[in-house]
C-alpha cells in the first residue's frame, strides 16, 4: 500500500490572527508523521509523532496551549487506536502531562484497560515513567485571556461551534483562543490504519468533564478493514451520535471517505445540532476531509502530493 | 384550509397508530459464569427490579423514570455489581460507572470512576439534565453530585456484608481478571406507549481494576445506546473488548438493517469473540417496533422482561427461564 497521512488542527471559527500559524502547524505535523514512515516506523508511530508535534505547538488546544477549565486548571484528553487488533488506549482529565498522546499509547500497550481517567491516569503515568510538568508550563497567555472572557460556558459553545451559516459578531471570533483539538490518521505501507486525537477541551468547561476526544468511536476510531477516523468540534454532540463510528461504518460499506464524512456530519447536525470536522482514511487509502464549522486546519501527505487547507473547499500545495 | 386541517388530522392519527405500542421493560443483571447460589439471588433481585420499574412505566409512561427505578433496585441489592455491592479496585476502593440515554433526542448523561454514591445512575441523570456536558468523571463527578444535593456515603457503606457476588468475601482485592465476582453489571431498557425509548447501565466494573479505569458501560455506543428511530440497548461483559468492538453501535446498526434483535446481538458478540479471543458477554435490546432481544455468548446472562399486554415477568440466567406474575 502507498502510505497516507492526514492531520487536523481543530474545526471551529479560527480567527485570521491564528490562521497562518494553524496551517503551518498542521503542515509540520504531517511532515513529522511522514518522516517516521520513511524511517521505517508504522502508522502508530507516525500518529504519535504528528500528535506530539501538535501538542507541543502552543497554537493548538492540546498539550501546551490547552484551554483552561472553569477553575483555571488544565485537563487533557487523548486517544490512540490501531486498526489491526483494534487495540486502543485513552486518557481523560489528566493534569500536568506534556504529551497526553504518549500516555494514551502507554495505556494501549501496557495497561489491562482501555481508558483511564483523572488521578488514576496520572498515577499510571508515574508508573510508566512519564514525567509530570508544572501546570504553568502548559498554560499560554492566550489561554488565560480566553478563559477570562469565556468563563460563561454557554457563550463558548454557541460562539465557537456554530454552523458556518450562522452570523457571528466579528469581535468574538477574533478574540478567542479556543478549540483546536488535534488529530491524525495514518495508513502505513502494510495497510495498518491508526488514529489519534488529543485536546484540552472547551474553555471554561466543568472540571472533570470528558468530551468526545478520548471516547473510542466518538473522537477517534481505527479498523484496518474499514477506516481510521479522527473528529473535532462540539464534543457533546459528537459523543451522542458516535461520529467516528458513523464514518467508519459508512466506509466499511464502501462509501468514499469524503461522502461518509459529509453525510455523518449532516446527520449529527440534524439529530442533535452542533458542528465539527472529521478526517479519515479508508482501507483502500482514500482520504477524506470535511467540516461544517467556519474553518478547519488540515494537511495531508502522500508519495505524490502535500496539500493543506483552512477554508471550505480550499486545497493548497505545500 | 379545511383540506389542511383534515390532512393534519389524518397525519396525527397515522402517527398515533404507528406509535401506539405496549410499554415494555427489559433488564439484565450481568453476563458470565453465574453459580446457582448467585443465580437465586439475582432472580429475586431482577423480579423486584422489573416490578418497581414497570409500575413506574405504567404510572408515568416515562421510560427514563422506569429504567432509573429498575436500576435503583439492583443498585440497592448486593446480588449485583452496581451501587451497593460493587466490586473493589486494586486499592480497595469502589469506583462506579453509569449512563442514561434518552432515545428521543439522544441526550445522555454519564459518570465514570465515581466513588461515594449509592445510585450512580441518578447522578448520570443529573449530568444529563443539569449540565452542558455528557460525561463527568472521578472526584469531580462526586463534587457535582454533592452540589446537586446527592448524599455522599463512605465506601464502607457500599461494601456488602453478605457472601453474594458483591459480598465482602468476594470483594477481597485480587489482581486476577474475569472472575465470576465481576458478573453483575446492571442495565435496563424501556419503551413507552408512544415509542419513546430510554436505556441505562450501571456497574462497579472489574475486581482489582486500576484506579481511574472506565469500562464500556458509560460510553455511548459501547455498552449502551438509545435511539427512538432504531432501538434501546444495554450490554455487559468484558468491558475493554466491548469498547473496542463498539458492541451497542454494531447491534444498533444490524437492527437498523432489519435484522431480528436477538440475532443481531449474537452476530455482534460472536464477531467480537472471533476478533478479540476470550472476550464474551451479553446484551439486551428493545427495537423501535417493540421487539425484544436478549442474547449472550458467555455461559450465562441474567435477564428479565415484562410486556404491557402480558403482565407476566419472564426471567432467568439461562435460555428459556421462568415466568412470574407481575402484580402490577
Amino acid at each position: 500500500m502507498d502510505p497516507v497521512v492526514v492531520v487536523h488542527g481543530g474545526a471551529w471559527a479560527i480567527p485570521d490572527s491564528m490562521a497562518e500559524r494553524s496551517v503551518l502547524g498542521v503542515q509540520q505535523a504531517a511532515s513529522a508523521a511522514w518522516n517516521v514512515l520513511e524511517a521505517g516506523g508504522n502508522s502508530i508511530d507516525a500518529v504519535t509523532a504528528a500528535v506530539t508535534v501538535l501538542e507541543d505547538d502552543p497554537v493548538f488546544d492540546a498539550g501546551t496551549g490547552a484551554v483552561l477549565t472553569m477553575d483555571g486548571t488544565v485537563e487533557l484528553d487523548a486517544i490512540i487506536m490501531e486498526g489491526n487488533k483494534l487495540a486502543a488506549g485513552s486518557v481523560a482529565c489528566v493534569e500536568r502531562i506534556k504529551n497526553p498522546i504518549q500516555l494514551a499509547r502507554k495505556v494501549m500497550e501496557q495497561a489491562d484497560h482501555v481508558m483511564l481517567v483523572g488521578k488514576g491516569a496520572n498515577l499510571f503515568a508515574e508508573e510508566c515513567g512519564i514525567p509530570q510538568v508544572p501546570m504553568e508550563q502548559l498554560v499560554t497567555p492566550e489561554a488565560i485571556q480566553s478563559w477570562e472572557y469565556f468563563k460563561k460556558y454557554r457563550c463558548t459553545i454557541q460562539t465557537l461551534f456554530s454552523n458556518r451559516d450562522e452570523e457571528l459578531p466579528p469581535e468574538i471570533t477574533e478574540f478567542v483562543n479556543g478549540h483546536e483539538t488535534v488529530g491524525c490518521v495514518v495508513m502505513d505501507k502494510t495497510g495498518l490504519l491508526s488514529a489519534g486525537t488529543s485536546t484540552g477541551g472547551i474553555t471554561a468547561k466543568r472540571v472533570g468533564r470528558v468530551g468526545d476526544s478520548p471516547l473510542i468511536g466518538c473522537g477517534a476510531y481505527a479498523d484496518s478493514e474499514a477506516a481510521a477516523v479522527s473528529c473535532t468540534g462540539h464534543g457533546e454532540s459528537i459523543s451522542k451520535v458516535c461520529l467516528a463510528s458513523l464514518v467508519t461504518e459508512k466506509c466499511r460499506l464502501g462509501v468514499h471517505p469524503n461522502k461518509a464524512i459529509r453525510d455523518s456530519i449532516k446527520y449529527m447536525n440534524k439529530r442533535v445540532g452542533g458542528a465539527g470536522g472529521v478526517i479519515c482514511i479508508d482501507n483502500k487509502g482514500n482520504s477524506g476531509i470535511g467540516f461544517n464549522t467556519e474553518r478547519m486546519a488540515w494537511a495531508s501527505k502522500t508519495k505524490s502530493e502535500s496539500v493543506c487547507g483552512l477554508n471550505p473547499g480550499e486545497r493548497l500545495v505545500f | 384550509m379545511l383540506k389542511l386541517a383534515l390532512l393534519s388530522f389524518l397525519l396525527v392519527c397515522s402517527q398515533h397508530l404507528v406509535r401506539a405500542a405496549d410499554p415494555i421493560l427489559i433488564i439484565h443483571g450481568g453476563a458470565g459464569t453465574i453459580t446457582s447460589e448467585h443465580a437465586a439471588h439475582k432472580r429475586v433481585g431482577m423480579v423486584d427490579s422489573i416490578r418497581a420499574g414497570f409500575q413506574v412505566l405504567l404510572d408515568s409512561d416515562n421510560p427514563m423514570d422506569a429504567v432509573e427505578a429498575a436500576i435503583h433496585v439492583m443498585e440497592n441489592s448486593p446480588a449485583f455489581n452496581a451501587g451497593y455491592g460493587s466490586v473493589l479496585t486494586e486499592n480497595g476502593e469502589i469506583e462506579m460507572d453509569a449512563i442514561v440515554i434518552n432515545g428521543t433526542d439522544l441526550s445522555a448523561g454519564a459518570v465514570g470512576a465515581m466513588k461515594h454514591v449509592l445510585h450512580p445512575i441518578s447522578v448520570a441523570r443529573l449530568v444529563m439534565n443539569s449540565t452542558q456536558h455528557v460525561f463527568l468523571v472521578g472526584e469531580f463527578a462526586e463534587k457535582f453530585a454533592e452540589s446537586q444535593g446527592v448524599p455522599l456515603v463512605p465506601t464502607s457503606d457500599l461494601i456488602a456484608n453478605s457472601t453474594g457476588p458483591g459480598g465482602r468475601k468476594s470483594q477481597l482485592v485480587r489482581k486476577t481478571r474475569s472472575s465470576y465476582d465481576d458478573v453483575g453489571t446492571v442495565g435496563a431498557v424501556a419503551i413507552n406507549s408512544k415509542g419513546n425509548i430510554a436505556a441505562a447501565t450501571s456497574t462497579g466494573g472489574l475486581t482489582g481494576k486500576m484506579e481511574g479505569r472506565v469500562g464500556d458501560a458509560p460510553l455511548v455506543g459501547a455498552g449502551t445506546l438509545a435511539d427512538d428511530d432504531i432501538a434501546g440497548i444495554s450490554a455487559t461483559g468484558d468491558g475493554e473488548a466491548f469498547i473496542r468492538w463498539r458492541v451497542a453501535s454494531r447491534v444498533a446498526s444490524l437492527i437498523e438493517q432489519g435484522r431480528n434483535a436477538s440475532e443481531a446481538i449474537l452476530t455482534v458478540l460472536n464477531g467480537m469473540t472471533e476478533k478479540i479471543p476470550g472476550a464474551s458477554g451479553g446484551c439486551i435490546a428493545i427495537t423501535k417496533d417493540g421487539e425484544i432481544g436478549f442474547q449472550w455468548n458467555s455461559e450465562h446472562l441474567a435477564w428479565a422482561y415484562v410486556k404491557g399486554t402480558e403482565r407476566v415477568i419472564h426471567y432467568g440466567v439461562e435460555r428459556g427461564g421462568k415466568t412470574d406474575l407481575c402484580n402490577n
